[in-house]
C-alpha cells in the first residue's frame, strides 16, 4: 500500500520539480508561431511594479506565455478544445469568444520588423514573420467574467462563426447605440454649416457571407444602415453601399481570417460614393499597376488559433489585392494636427515583408493625421474621419481630390496624446466635404466611439 | 495568483513542498508555511498584506481578552471589539461605494465614491477570525496563546483567498499536532487533481459559452439561448467553486491538515433546502451557527430568522441589489417550502422533486448573474419568450451542437459519480496483491491524465480567474 502512495506521489512531484527547474533554466522564447503572436516580456521588477501589482500579474503572464515546450505543446491544447468544440453537420461552427475588441487602430510605422534569423526559422513554414502590432490584438480567448462595473470599455462580442474557412463576428442591431453614433455625426454638421457631410457605413462580411439567419432581422446590417440614415441629418448625404457590394460576392471582397474587407469590396463602396458625390468612378480595369501580397492571415484568426477549425483556414490564407493610385501621389503622416515632422509613407506599399498584418500596406495602417496631395489640381479637398475600413477605400478617392486628409480619432484626445477639434481644424484648413467612414460595429464599440465623440467637443 | 496557474502549479506548489518538507520540526514547518502563505497573499496584495496581519494581531489579543476573562464584563468588551473590527472591515472595504452610489440615487446627492478594490480574500478571512472570537466567548474552543500559531490559522494558503471559510475550533488541534503520511499526501494529490480539472477542464469552457451568451445583446436572444446560457453559468459557478475547494482541501491534506467539505453535489437536490444544505456549506453552516440558531432558529421567529440569513448570504456575494434579491428569493422559497412544500416534495417522484429544485435553482442564476438591474429584466424577458424572436434560432442550434460533448460531461460530472466509483476501488485496493495494483494503476492513470491534461489546457489561456475571488 505504501508503495503505491509513494507511485502517487512521484507521479505529482516529478513533473512539477521537473517542469519548475526546467522554465528557469530554459531559454524564454519571444515568439508563438501558432498563435501567431509576441509572447510577454519579463516585466521590470520596482517597488513601484509591486506595489500596484503589475509585477506580479505581468510576471505571471510572462511565465505562462514562456512555459516550457508550450509551443511543443499547443496541438495538445487544440486536441483538448476538439472535444468540446464540435462543429455542426455543414461544419458551421459558433465560437464564444467573450470580449473582443477590434477597433484598435494599427498602424504600420511603430512597428519593426523582426529580423533575427533565429526568429524566422522557428515562423518560417507557415507564415512569415510577425511583428509587434499583433500584440495590439492578443489572441486570448479568454473567458471575462461579470464585473461590478457595467458598461465598460470593451464590448462583449456576439461571437465568432465559422463556415467555408471564413471567420465572422455576429452582428447586432442596437438602436441605442446608433442614436449616439447618428448624434455625434449630427454634431459635426451643425458645426460646419456650408460644409457637406457623407456618412458611409461600412457592412461587414457576415451580411453576405453567412446563412440567412445571421444577416436578417436584428442582425441586418441594412436595418442598422437604414435607422442610422434616418437618424442624421437631412442634409447629411448618405453613402448606400450594402446593395452595391452585394452585386459582387462572388468577387473577393472580404478577407476570409480577418474582419475588414479587400480593396476590391472598398472599390464598391468607392463607386457608390461616386454616384452620390457625382464624380465618374474609375473603372477597375483602369487600374494597371495591381498585385497581390500573399498570406495573410489576419486579426480573427487570433481569436480561433486555438480551435480544431484553424488547422483547415490556416492552410488556406488569405491574400491582400492591391491597386495603385493612377495619379500622382505625395501623402505625409503626422502624430498632430499641428502637422509638423512629416512622415512620408505610400498611398499603398506593396514590400510587407516582415509585417503580419499586411492589410497594412494600406495608408500605412491606423496614423493619427495622414494629408495626401495628388496631381489633380481641382482644388477639391476632403476630410475623412474614419477607423481602419477606410484604408482600402482611401487610394480610390486619390482620383477625384487634390488634398485629401485623414483623421484616426483613436490617436486623439487621451492622455498622452494630442488634442483635436475637428469642426476647427476643417474650418482652419478651409475643407469643403468631409466623408465619415466607419464600419457597423465601430457603432458598438465604446471605446471608439469615447474617441470619436471628443473629436468633435 | 490562483491554483489553476502555471506560476502556481510549477513554481509556488513546488518550491512551498520542498521548503515545508526539508524542514525538521513541526514547528519549522508552521512557521515556513506561515511565512509562504503570507508570500502568496501578497503576490496578489501587496499592499492589504498589512490588513491581513493587522486584523491578526486584533483578533489574537481579543481572544486572548477574552480567553482570560470568560464569563466577565472584559470578555464582553473584547467580543463587541472584535465584532466590530472584522464587521467593520468587511463593511468598510465591501460596502461603501454601494451605500454611497445608493445615497446618491435615492437623494439625488453627487458623494463621490471612494473606488478602492475590495482586498482578496476579505469576505473570507474576517468571517474566520471572527468565528474565533464567538468560539473562545462561548467556550467552545481554548483561545491560542502563541500569534504564530493563530496567524498561521488566519493565513493558511489553501484556504485564505476563496475558502472554504474554516473554523478555529477545527483547526486549532492540528496546528498543533498533526500526521504527515504518505497516504495523507497522496489523497491529498488526488483531491488536488479532480479540482484542477473541475476548473480548468469543465469551468473554464462552460463559462466561455456562458459569457457569450450572458454578456453580449441579452435582447437578440431566444428562449433556448437564454436557459441554456444560464445552465452554463450554473456549470461554471459550481466547478468553479467546487473546484477551488477540492483543490483546497487537497494542498490542505499535502500540508497534514484535513478540512472539511464545502460541497455535496448541489444539483441533485429534492429542495431549496436540500440545496442549501449541499451548497457552500461552510459559509450556510457559518450563518446557521453565528445568525440563525441565536436569533432563535426553528424555535422562535423562524420565517424573521430565514429574512435575514439569507439577506445577509445574499449580501455577503456582493455589494450589489441582485445578490439581495437573490437571497430573498431563496428566502422566500425556504418559508414556502417550510410551510407546506417539503411534505408535499416528499409525495412526489424523486426526479419530480429534483427538476422542481433545478428550475428555482437556475432561475436564481439568473438573478445572481446580472448586476445590471436593467439587464436582468431585459434577460428574463427574453427567458419566457416576451421579445419578437423565435423559441428556438439557427444560432441556437450551432450553440447545442457545438457544446454537446461539454454538456454531457459537465452533467456527468455533477452527478454523484465519485460516490459510487470509490468505494469499489477503495476495496480493491484492500483486497488481493493482483486487485490491488489494478487499482492503484487506475488511480495513476486517473491522476496523471487529468494532472497533465489540465495544465495543457492551462497553456492555451493564460488568464482564468475564480468566480469567487471578488466575494
Amino acid at each position: 500500500m505504501e508503495k503505491w502512495y509513494k507511485i502517487f506521489i512521484g507521479l505529482f512531484l516529478v513533473p512539477i520539480f521537473a517542469f519548475g527547474l526546467i522554465s528557469i533554466f530554459i531559454q524564454k522564447p519571444t515568439f508563438s508561431a501558432s498563435e501567431n503572436r509576441m509572447l510577454k516580456k519579463a516585466p521590470v521588477l520596482n517597488t513601484t511594479t509591486i506595489f500596484n501589482d503589475t509585477f506580479m500579474k505581468d510576471f505571471e503572464n510572462y511565465y505562462a506565455d514562456t512555459f516550457p515546450f508550450r509551443e511543443a505543446l499547443m496541438p495538445l491544447n487544440k486536441n483538448i478544445n476538439a472535444i468540446y468544440m464540435i462543429g455542426s453537420k455543414d461544419g458551421t461552427a459558433y465560437i464564444n469568444i467573450g470580449e473582443i475588441d477590434l477597433g484598435q487602430g494599427q498602424t504600420a510605422l511603430s512597428s519593426q520588423p523582426l529580423a533575427s534569423s533565429n526568429l524566422s526559422k522557428t515562423t518560417s513554414s507557415t507564415q512569415s514573420t510577425t511583428s509587434k502590432v499583433v500584440t495590439s490584438s492578443a489572441p486570448q480567448v479568454a473567458s471575462s467574467f461579470p464585473t461590478q462595473s457595467v458598461g465598460d470599455a470593451k464590448e462583449t462580442s456576439n461571437g465568432l462563426l465559422i463556415t467555408d474557412n471564413r471567420i465572422m463576428e455576429i452582428y447586432s442591431h442596437q438602436p441605442s447605440k446608433i442614436d449616439n453614433y447618428a448624434n455625434i455625426i449630427n454634431r459635426l454638421n451643425n458645426d460646419l454649416p456650408g460644409v457637406q457631410i457623407y456618412s458611409l457605413l461600412a457592412p461587414t462580411s457576415v451580411q453576405f457571407y453567412s446563412p440567412q439567419s445571421y444577416h436578417i432581422n436584428n442582425r441586418d446590417q441594412q436595418k442598422s444602415t437604414d435607422y442610422l440614415d434616418s437618424k442624421l441629418n437631412p442634409d447629411i448625404k448618405k453613402v448606400p453601399v450594402i446593395n452595391t457590394i452585394g452585386q459582387h460576392i462572388n468577387d473577393y471582397l472580404y478577407f476570409r481570417t480577418d474582419h475588414h474587407w479587400t480593396a476590391r469590396g472598398a472599390y464598391w463602396a468607392y463607386t457608390s460614393f461616386a454616384q452620390v458625390t457625382g464624380f465618374k468612378p474609375v473603372p477597375l480595369s483602369s487600374f494597371t499597376v495591381t498585385g497581390k501580397i500573399d498570406d495573410f492571415i489576419g486579426n480573427l484568426f487570433n481569436y480561433i488559433a486555438l480551435y480544431p477549425q484553424a488547422d483547415a483556414i490556416k492552410k488556406d490564407p488569405d491574400y491582400v489585392e492591391y491597386f495603385m493610385p493612377i495619379v500622382t501621389t505625395d501623402a505625409k503622416i503626422y502624430s498632430s494636427t499641428a502637422m509638423t515632422n512629416g512622415t512620408s509613407i505610400q498611398v499603398v506599399t506593396t514590400n510587407q515583408k516582415g509585417q503580419t498584418d499586411k492589410y497594412l500596406c494600406f495608408i500605412s495602417g491606423d496614423n493619427a493625421l495622414t494629408v495626401i496631395n495628388t496631381s489633380v489640381k481641382n482644388g477639391r479637398k476632403i476630410l475623412v474621419t474614419k477607423e481602419s475600413y477606410a484604408n482600402a477605400f482611401i487610394p480610390f478617392l486619390t482620383s477625384h481630390y487634390e488634398q485629401i486628409y485623414v483623421v484616426d480619432p483613436r490617436n486623439f484626445n487621451a492622455s498622452g496624446m494630442p488634442s483635436l477639434n475637428l469642426p476647427d481644424f476643417i474650418k482652419q484648413q478651409g475643407i469643403g466635404e468631409v466623408l465619415v467612414i466607419n464600419y457597423s460595429f465601430a457603432m458598438t464599440n465604446p471605446t471608439f466611439i469615447n474617441s470619436f465623440s471628443k473629436s468633435i467637443p | 495568483m490562483v491554483f489553476s496557474s502555471l506560476i502556481f502549479l510549477f513554481g509556488f506548489l513546488p518550491i512551498t513542498l520542498f521548503v515545508y518538507y526539508l524542514s525538521p520540526n513541526l514547528k519549522t514547518k508552521n512557521i515556513v508555511l506561515t511565512i509562504l502563505s503570507l508570500f502568496f497573499y501578497a503576490w496578489g496584495e501587496p499592499v492589504w498584506v498589512v490588513l491581513l496581519i493587522l486584523t491578526s494581531i486584533v483578533d489574537y489579543i481579543n481572544g486572548t481578552i477574552i480567553g482570560k476573562n470568560l464569563g466577565k464584563w472584559q470578555a464582553k468588551v473584547a467580543l463587541g471589539v472584535s465584532l466590530t473590527v472584522n464587521l467593520g472591515l468587511l463593511v468598510t472595504f465591501k460596502y461603501t461605494d454601494f451605500f454611497i452610489s445608493n445615497i446618491n440615487f435615492f437623494s439625488g446627492a453627487h458623494l463621490p465614491l471612494w473606488n478602492v478594490a475590495l482586498p482578496i480574500g476579505i469576505s473570507f478571512f474576517t468571517f474566520q477570525t471572527l468565528s474565533y472570537s464567538i468560539d473562545v466567548y462561548r467556550g467552545k474552543v481554548e483561545y491560542q496563546r502563541k500569534f504564530d500559531d493563530f496567524l498561521m490559522f488566519v493565513a493558511l494558503f489553501p484556504e485564505l483567498v476563496a475558502g472554504p471559510i474554516l473554523r478555529y475550533a477545527d483547526i486549532a488541534a492540528q496546528i498543533q499536532y498533526r500526521e504527515h503520511t504518505f497516504e495523507r499526501f497522496a489523497s491529498g494529490i488526488n483531491r488536488f487533481v479532480i479540482g484542477l480539472s473541475k476548473k480548468v477542464l469543465i469551468a473554464n469552457y462552460t463559462g466561455k459559452v456562458a459569457t457569450s451568451l450572458l454578456d453580449g445583446n441579452i435582447a437578440n436572444l431566444s428562449v433556448v439561448e437564454t436557459w441554456f446560457g444560464i445552465l452554463m453559468f450554473a456549470f461554471q459557478i459550481y466547478f468553479d467553486f467546487s473546484g477551488y475547494s477540492d483543490m483546497a482541501i487537497g494542498l490542505a491534506r499535502m500540508f497534514g491538515f484535513e478540512y472539511k467539505e464545502n460541497f455535496n453535489y448541489p444539483y441533485i437536490s429534492t429542495s431549496i433546502t436540500d440545496f442549501w444544505r449541499r451548497w457552500h456549506i461552510s459559509l450556510s453552516s457559518f450563518f446557521r451557527d453565528y445568525v440563525y440558531i441565536p436569533l432563535g432558529g426553528n424555535r422562535k421567529f423562524q420565517i424573521r430568522n430565514i429574512i435575514i440569513v439569507w439577506f445577509l448570504t445574499g449580501f455577503w456575494h456582493g455589494a450589489s441589489w441582485n445578490f439581495i434579491f437573490w437571497g430573498l428569493y431563496f428566502a422566500v422559497i425556504l418559508i414556502f417550502e417550510k410551510i407546506f412544500m417539503l411534505e408535499f416534495l416528499k409525495k412526489v417522484p424523486v426526479f419530480v422533486a429534483r427538476i422542481y429544485a433545478l428550475f428555482l435553482i437556475l432561475f436564481g442564476w439568473t438573478l445572481f448573474y446580472f448586476v445590471d438591474v436593467n439587464r436582468l429584466l431585459l434577460f428574463i424577458k427574453s427567458m419566457f419568450g416576451f421579445n419578437s424572436l423565435p423559441f428556438f434560432t439557427d444560432k441556437a442550434s450551432v450553440i447545442l451542437v457545438n457544446n454537446s460533448v461539454l454538456v454531457v460531461i459537465a452533467i456527468i460530472a455533477s452527478l454523484p459519480v465519485a460516490k459510487l466509483v470509490k468505494p469499489f476501488i477503495n476495496k480493491m485496493f484492500e483486497g488481493t496483491e493482483k486487485q490491488r495494483m489494478y487499482a492503484g494503476i487506475a488511480i495513476a492513470a486517473f491522476n496523471t491524465v487529468f494532472f497533465i491534461g489540465s495544465a495543457i489546457a492551462l497553456i492555451g489561456t493564460s488568464y482564468n480567474p475564480f468566480i469567487y475571488f471578488r466575494f
